[in-house]
């Protein structure tokens, strides 16, 4: 062989190895509306920046005749590459290889592109479309599973995960991306669960669709499994894009700050306006999130799941920050076991990647019932206070009106190590509402009254009068400062300035025990 | 007070009461007589290549033309503090302003442009169509009084279709036409009140619409000491709504008999006033060469540079020495007009979107050069001021016949580029490909019958856009942040290997 | 950078085949298109995918897209169009105190549609996006449960 004939033979691998599973499959694979591995690549990546490694592997099976079918790269494309000029790993599962199963050397390049990800300090994002486990490997398939297991845990809090299923993920490859940091989903084309719903009939007697049990809105919505529904592929990879871009590459370096930014889009004296005079009233908390953060610049998570939560990324001034905001429109903005569950998380990931928190609080309580006690409402309250009191991130917290009882303390108040706690001049802060802490405090005067009805108005009105602001609080520096709502965003960006260099600790430990 | 009309004196200091290219033009021939040029300016102006190209600049106002340009009692501050002795308007803004005029007179200036009794008496269309009928000159036919609502019984005498005009008019505004008698009554009512918020005098008038016709006008230059000379024609026949585009000289539609009969009426118009520097007389001319007088503009006009490359002659220079009292001499008064000369306007308007104006930025002029070329011109890179007439430049050709000038005329365009912005090069670069236009054989109603919206573009130039595009792209890639567009967020140097070193090095020493 | 895709008046257009362009002034984007037998002068103007070509005085607006851009731009162009029927539900369990808006009625992203008192509290049901109110399907006073329908928007 000559020195150009082997350089040609070199030229012939690369173009096979970019073929996958063969053109049929991929015409197939588009047929379903889906792209194939490397397509999501180019569009997740910056144009051109992508590197593939272990282009050649190939499975080493031999059983039920599997060794007759062998193809270069093995099902999923791995390698590295720039997202808005920053180093991400990623791989990409490919359908048309054996349906994207996993094998032991697929599941090889997995855990060396996590290794690298994780020795180099940068995200690592992973692609899912994959019917399974190969079921001719048997258990080194297993094993494979394992092994990325193993190292998303590992790395988790090193470095940011993020997955996106564009296809089946089913029986125990769902628990990759659930380790994971967030999980993307596209409308119509993804699916996730434990046991399809063959098993489930066989099983339960349910009858049930793949949509139905675990489409991409079941969990966007109910199962809160997955943060993100997307209507298809493009946006959801370019989703991914618009995610790292608020996240440092590790958890060592600062988030990014962005050179340029755009003014909020609703104005100061909007926000002036905003909270209605009646308590009874909503008002839509993302109005306050957009007078706050830059122009554009909001990314909601969970948005279809726990509504009375508000979790998501934006910028202050350029800077990367995590908002969780209650939701006074959905629920009056009550604390559930969803709702507690889905902040939690999102607080603990930001306090893993140095993104300051901000906390918009409008907060009558933990949600009262049965359903609620009895499926622990308590454990999953505790998740959300443990998150808070845990965080060393830059903490700003703005009272916006209603800081009841025990979800007072939670939202990050000052006595969780809030750093600058703000309160608007229609903030409530008390242990109750205030016809609660009437009928409570003076229940014999209210039984004896001639006329309970009256006289409860009028204590209501006192109580009101005197307790139901943030000059309480403030007078024991439980809040830093009453502030105008319009001039919210000019004192968060302030205090975000000021925090930068924020120090703070917690006692060494293996890792604390968060109430599960 | 020394009066407009006293004995000769040389002008020293010239206030220009202009900007953009006419008023480099007129700076040009100061600096040639060693007269000192002074120029004016509005905020939007200071750094305008007219305010660079005078010896002094004074500024007038801000951008508005009507609290700067338009605002005399402005002008003759900065005249006065410009120790200016005379002033040139230019064209446009105060040029037919006889009030202006008589200002200037009146604050001891000598006011380079014809009487202002000449230009209020011309100034009314309708007095003008009158006088010059008196004259024994062919107008239009038509009426020759104002049209109220008692109209004469004879209207329909006059001819389908016919042209409402306004007596005070120009530009177009207060002309309607009018198809049929019975719309006469609304035609009117429109007319006159766009008349009247245009000019402020909503008087109307009706002529014969003569159609097709032919634009055709004389260019006349006059001393105070009775001397007329007659300096050929333009044909400015391609025009869209009333403005012109292409001006040449000769017209080819005009033959030796005709040209005698247009010099001829040219001056017995101008001498129904009293007049002296320059004016231009504009004819209709009908498919029988029928000439029909139209009006007599007593300002320089924007066409002069064809008439200038074909006589050899500096028509602001001899409106300053006129306007110093001097006689015309031999040059003037013997001149032959040689070759054929065109100009074509280049504005920054969009032929493929009505010729509307736009707005923007030029990123890039180059004007052509070589043999026979003149470009008069104010074109930097920059935003374009929008309060301002959207004329970028004039370009000028020369060569000894039409044929050469076509010719010289598309290879000028060719070499003249403009970016940033639409501009009606591309109109010119049809323009001169057309059969009409290179037979000479066109009217007024080329632009609409033939252009309408312009041609779609053709296959081979969208893939010839199409290299030029991906080149552009392909270059600019290494400069350009990322393909998405947000800056590159990972300059910042990272902690994460030297915090690993640190922590491995407590390990080992701990 | 292999695959451009070069649209322009809204049909994909193959570059001239054999026509090279040389820079004469990179900075104000002067050029030379040439394909070795005649040369032509153009202007090149723009940035990313969006560029300006003008040639013979006519200056056109030119996408010169990546497979990749284009894919993201369509998807964009469609999340930013999505149109269909939109049919807002409950989100909790409660009372409809009023109804804001009629059948029929143009609303804007952000409307209030109707309000839902819940928890003791109202709570105003906004318009997802722009649109045409179609069915109402509760009235004022009405108790629903969560997950209901209360109006579609088409």
């Amino acid at each position: 062989m000559s020195t150009a004939d082997k350089l040609a033979h070199l030229a012939d691998l690369r173009e096979q190895a970019l073929l996958g599973g063969g053109e049929r499959r991929i015409e197939q694979q588009h047929q379903r509306g889906k792209l194939t591995a490397r397509e999501r690549i180019d569009l997740l990546l910056d144009e051109g920046s992508f590197h593939e490694l272990d282009a050649l592997v190939m499975h080493r099976a031999t059983d039920f005749g599997i060794d007759q079918e062998r193809y270069l790269g093995d099902g999923v494309v791995t390698g590295h590459g720039k997202i808005d000029g920053r180093t991400v790993f990623v791989y990409s599962q490919d359908f048309t290889v054996f349906g994207g199963s996993l094998s032991e050397a697929h599941a090889e390049k997995i855990v060396k592109v996590m290794d690298l990800a994780l020795a180099n300090g940068a995200p690592i994002i992973g692609l899912s479309d994959s019917g399974g486990a190969r079921i001719q490997e048997g258990v080194v398939s297993l094993g494979g599973y394992a092994d990325i297991f193993l190292r998303n845990t590992l790395v988790s809090g090193v470095i940011p995960q993020l997955s996106l299923v564009l296809g089946p993920c089913a029986g125990g490859a769902v628990y990759s991306p659930a380790i994971t940091d967030f999980t993307i989903m596209v409308e119509g084309s993804s699916y996730m669960f434990v046991t399809g719903p063959n098993v489930v009939k066989t099983v339960t007697h349910e009858e049930i669709d793949f949509e139905g049990l675990g489409g991409a809105r079941v969990h966007n919505e109910t199962s809160g499994v997955a943060h993100f529904l997307s209507a298809g592929e493009p946006q959801a990879l370019e989703l991914a894009r618009t995610l790292i871009g608020y996240w440092p590459s590790n958890n060592v370096d600062p988030a990014p700050r962005d050179g340029e930014w755009s003014e909020p889009t609703v104005d100061g004296p909007a926000l002036d306006a905003l909270v209605p005079d009646s308590p009874q009233q909503a008002y839509d908390m993302h109005q306050v999130i957009s007078g706050v953060v830059d122009g554009g610049s909001f990314t909601e998570v969970h948005e279809q799941f726990a509504r009375n939560i508000i979790c998501g990324f934006a910028r202050v001034e350029g800077r990367s920050v995590g908002i969780v905001a209650q939701q006074p429109e959905v629920l009056a903005g009550v604390l559930d076991i969803d709702s507690s569950d889905k902040a939690a998380r999102f607080v603990r990931f930001c306090d893993c990647f140095n993104i300051p928190l901000i906390t918009l609080v409008d907060v009558p309580g933990f949600l009262p019932g049965v359903d609620q006690e009895h499926r622990g409402i308590i454990r999953h309250g505790a998740k959300l206070l443990y998150a808070y009191c845990e965080a060393t991130v830059p903490k700003v917290t703005v009272i916006t009106r209603k800081a009841y009882g025990g979800a007072y303390d939670v939202m990050s108040s000052k006595h969780v190590r809030g750093d600058l706690n703000f309160a608007w001049p229609t903030a409530e802060i008390a242990v109750m509402g205030v016809e609660g802490a009437v009928n409570i405090i003076f229940r014999d005067r209210l039984a004896e009254a001639d006329d309970p009805d009256g006289e409860r108005a009028r204590l209501v009105a006192e109580y009101q009068e005197r307790l139901a602001n943030p000059y309480l609080a403030a007078e024991r520096g439980y809040v830093d400062e009453v502030i105008l709502p319009s001039e919210t965003r000019a004192r968060v960006a302030v205090a975000l300035g000021l925090l930068e260099n924020k120090r703070q600790s917690v006692p060494a430990k293996k890792h604390g025990n968060i109430p599960l | 007070m020394r009066k407009d009309s006293g004995p000769p004196s040389s002008i020293r200091r010239i206030l220009v009461a202009n900007r953009g290219e006419i008023a480099i033009r007129v700076m040009r021939a100061c600096r040639e007589l060693g007269i000192v040029s002074i120029a004016v300016y509005s905020d939007a102006d200071a750094r305008a290549p007219h305010v660079a190209a005078a010896d002094v600049a004074e500024r007038i106002g801000p951008p508005a033309a009507a609290e700067s340009y338009l605002n005399v009692e402005a002008v003759l501050d900065a005249a006065r503090r410009a120790r200016a002795d005379a002033v040139h308007p230019g064209y446009g803004f105060l040029s037919e302003n006889a009030d202006f005029a008589r200002a200037v007179q009146d604050a001891g200036l000598t006011w380079i442009g014809p009487p202002p009794e000449t230009q209020e008496a011309l100034g009314n269309k309708l007095a003008a169509r009158r006088g010059a009928s008196e004259a024994g000159v062919p107008v239009v036919p038509g009426l020759l009084v104002a049209l109220d609502d008692n109209a004469p019984p004879n209207l329909a005498a006059i001819g389908l279709p016919m042209m409402l005009k306004a007596a005070a008019g120009g530009g177009g505004r207060g002309m309607r036409r009018v198809d049929a008698l019975e719309d006469l009554p609304d035609a009117m009512a429109a007319a006159s009140r766009e008349a009247r918020s245009a000019f402020g005098d909503g008087t109307l008038y009706l002529e014969r619409l003569v159609s097709p016709a032919r634009h055709v006008e004389v260019q006349l230059l006059g001393d105070r000491h009775g001397n007329l000379a007659c300096l050929g024609e333009r044909d400015c026949s391609v025009q869209r709504r009333h403005q012109k585009l292409i001006e040449e000289t000769p017209s080819p539609a005009v033959d030796d008999a005709l040209r005698s009969a247009l010099f001829d009426s040219a001056r017995r118009v101008a001498g129904t006033v009293a007049f002296h520097n320059v004016a231009t007389v504009e004819f209709l001319v009908d498919g029988d060469r029928n000439h029909y007088f139209l009006e007599m503009n007593t300002r320089l006009q924007v066409e002069h540079g064809v008439t200038e490359l074909a006589t050899g002659l500096d028509i602001v220079a001899w409106q300053i020495r006129v306007a110093e009292g001097r006689p015309l001499d031999a040059s003037v008064l013997e001149a032959v007009p040689r070759g054929h000369a065109i100009e074509a306007r280049i504005y920054a308007e969009d032929p493929w979107n009505g010729f509307r104006p736009v707005a923007g930025s030029v990123t890039a002029w180059q004007p052509a050069e070589g043999p026979g070329i003149r470009t008069d011109h104010a074109v930097v890179e920059g935003p374009l001021a929008p309060e301002y007439d959207p004329l970028l430049a004039k370009l000028m050709v020369h060569a000894h016949d039409r044929p050469a000038a076509i010719d010289r005329l598309r290879r000028a365009l060719d070499e003249t580029l403009v970016g940033g912005l639409q501009t009606d090069l591309g109109f010119h670069r049809w323009l001169v490909d057309q059969p009409e236009f290179i037979s000479g054989d066109y009217h007024t109603g080329l632009i609409s019958e033939r252009w309408v919206d312009g041609p779609t573009l053709a296959d081979d130039e969208a893939g010839l856009m199409a290299v030029a595009a991906v080149e552009g792209r392909r270059s600019g890639l290494a400069t350009e942040a990322t393909t998405d567009g947000v800056a590159p967020r990972g300059s910042g140097s990272s902690g994460w290997s030297r915090t690993a070193r640190q922590e491995a090095l407590r390990t080992w020493s701990g | 950078m292999v695959g451009l895709t070069v649209t322009l008046d809204e049909r994909e257009v193959e570059p001239a085949a054999g026509w090279q362009l040389e820079w004469l002034d990179r900075r104000r984007g002067i050029a030379r298109l040439s394909d070795g037998q005649r040369t032509l002068q153009v202007v090149v103007e723009g940035q990313g995918t969006e560029w300006f070509v003008t040639l013979r005085g006519r200056r056109v607006p030119i996408t010169v897209q990546s497979w990749r851009e284009r894919t993201l731009a369509e998807a964009r162009a469609a999340t930013a169009g999505e149109g269909g029927p939109v049919e807002i539900r409950s989100t909790l369990p409660g009372l409809v105190v009023a109804i804001k808006v009629e059948s029929g009625a143009q609303v804007a992203a952000g409307d209030a549609l109707l309000t839902i008192e819940a928890m003791k509290m109202q709570n105003e049901v906004r318009a997802p996006r722009d649109g045409t109110v179609g069915q109402i399907a509760v009235e004022a006073g009405q108790p629903v449960a969560a997950g209901v329908l209360l109006l579609r928007l088409d």
